[in-house]
């Protein structure tokens, strides 16, 4: 019997795809960013508020992932907004492949933004990086404040926090202040937006915020 | 779910190991994984054990490390080891605790026969 040590990090495969893909989005100067959260957070909601916002200026591309149907990107297709659907019928994420399969005769020059909708899933998606720029975790009113507690790893990986369904707060208790310190437990710097995807507050500094960082990756060299 | 994901890309570094040292089968494979992981090890066992059939590793053992969780203070960087995060640090009673723990799945080494028949 021979014992070899190896200490080979099971992620690192992933990892070496993302970053060539993340290279490939950086080169053709597309900005991606990889929205995970619970399903019924307000994904497809948020995309529906940005494209109004964004597109004249910006052309956006959006990659839908779910288990089952095309309910997404067709919604999105009929709001006028360019994307496609991944259906993983079964597979709880998205990952590097799936990416590379759905972007297969775009041309990516012609994008400024894609953004990519995750699963509903806090646990799985976290731990597969898709080449994004921006990893953007979602969380809402209703979900009750101990999410960051219950997950954190969902928030060590992302940058930024969109809080939607704030229109609720009348209704429904939640302590913000708790939710906001379990996040920052998880990840000191992550940043906060709080929204509304039904009354549409918070979603035109929200779009300020990623139109700046589009402009400020346009100017990047690669 | 991700656990088969994560059987699958085991089993392709093992084989990898395969074309290196020219080994016939698996007989324990040890695995590390972070307190942040993920890793469920019932899911990972089950979804290795599938997933290894017809392949050199399908006799393998899986010994499965889970890493305990974390703290640090993030005032003094003491560092806590405990199941839930503590109120404040326990050597400066500073509130700004964060989280330690990883998330990275490692293999740590695997064995092998020698028997090459």
């Amino acid at each position: 019997m021979t014992k070899i040590d190896m200490k080979a990090n099971v992620y690192n495969r992933n990892q070496e795809m993302a970053d060539a893909l993340r290279s490939r989005f950086t080169n053709a100067k597309t900005y991606v960013i990889n929205i995970v959260s619970s399903p019924g957070s307000g994904k497809t909601s948020l995309i529906e508020q940005m494209a109004p916002r964004l597109m004249p200026e910006l052309n956006l591309f959006v990659i839908d992932g779910d288990v089952e149907t095309q309910c997404d990107a067709i919604r999105l297709q009929n709001a006028g907004i360019p994307a496609v659907q991944i259906e993983t019928h079964g597979s709880c994420h998205l990952d590097v492949p799936m990416i590379e399969k759905a972007l297969t005769g775009i041309e990516l020059a012609n994008i400024d933004l894609l953004i990519i909708e995750n699963i509903g899933n806090l646990i799985c998606p976290v731990g597969f990086d898709l080449g994004e720029h921006l990893r953007v975790v979602m969380a809402s009113l209703t979900e009750g404040e101990d999410k960051p507690m219950k997950y954190p790893q969902a928030y060590r990986k992302a940058q930024v926090c969109v809080f939607n369904k704030i229109d609720l707060a009348e209704f429904i208790p939640f302590d913000m202040e708790k939710f906001q310190m379990a996040a920052k437990r998880a990840n000191e710097n992550i940043d906060f937006f709080d929204v509304s995807c039904t009354k549409g507050n918070g979603i035109d500094q929200w779009c300020s915020y990623i139109k700046d960082k589009v402009r400020q990756h346009k100017s990047i060299q690669p | 779910m991700h656990e088969l994901s994560i059987a699958k890309e085991i089993l392709r570094i093992i084989d990898n190991m395969q074309a290196q040292h020219d080994f016939k089968t698996v007989a324990g494979v040890t695995i590390l994984a972070g307190a942040l992981s993920s890793v469920d090890p019932h899911s990972l066992q089950f979804a290795f054990s599938i997933a290894s059939e017809g392949t050199c590793a399908e006799k393998a053992v899986m010994h499965l490390q889970i890493e305990p969780m974390q703290y640090i203070c993030r005032d003094c960087d003491n560092i806590m080891t405990m199941a839930r995060p503590p109120q404040n640090c326990e050597k400066c009673q500073s509130l700004r605790i964060g989280i330690k723990a990883n998330s990275e799945i490692e293999i740590v080494s695997l064995e092998f026969d020698d028997d090459k028949n």
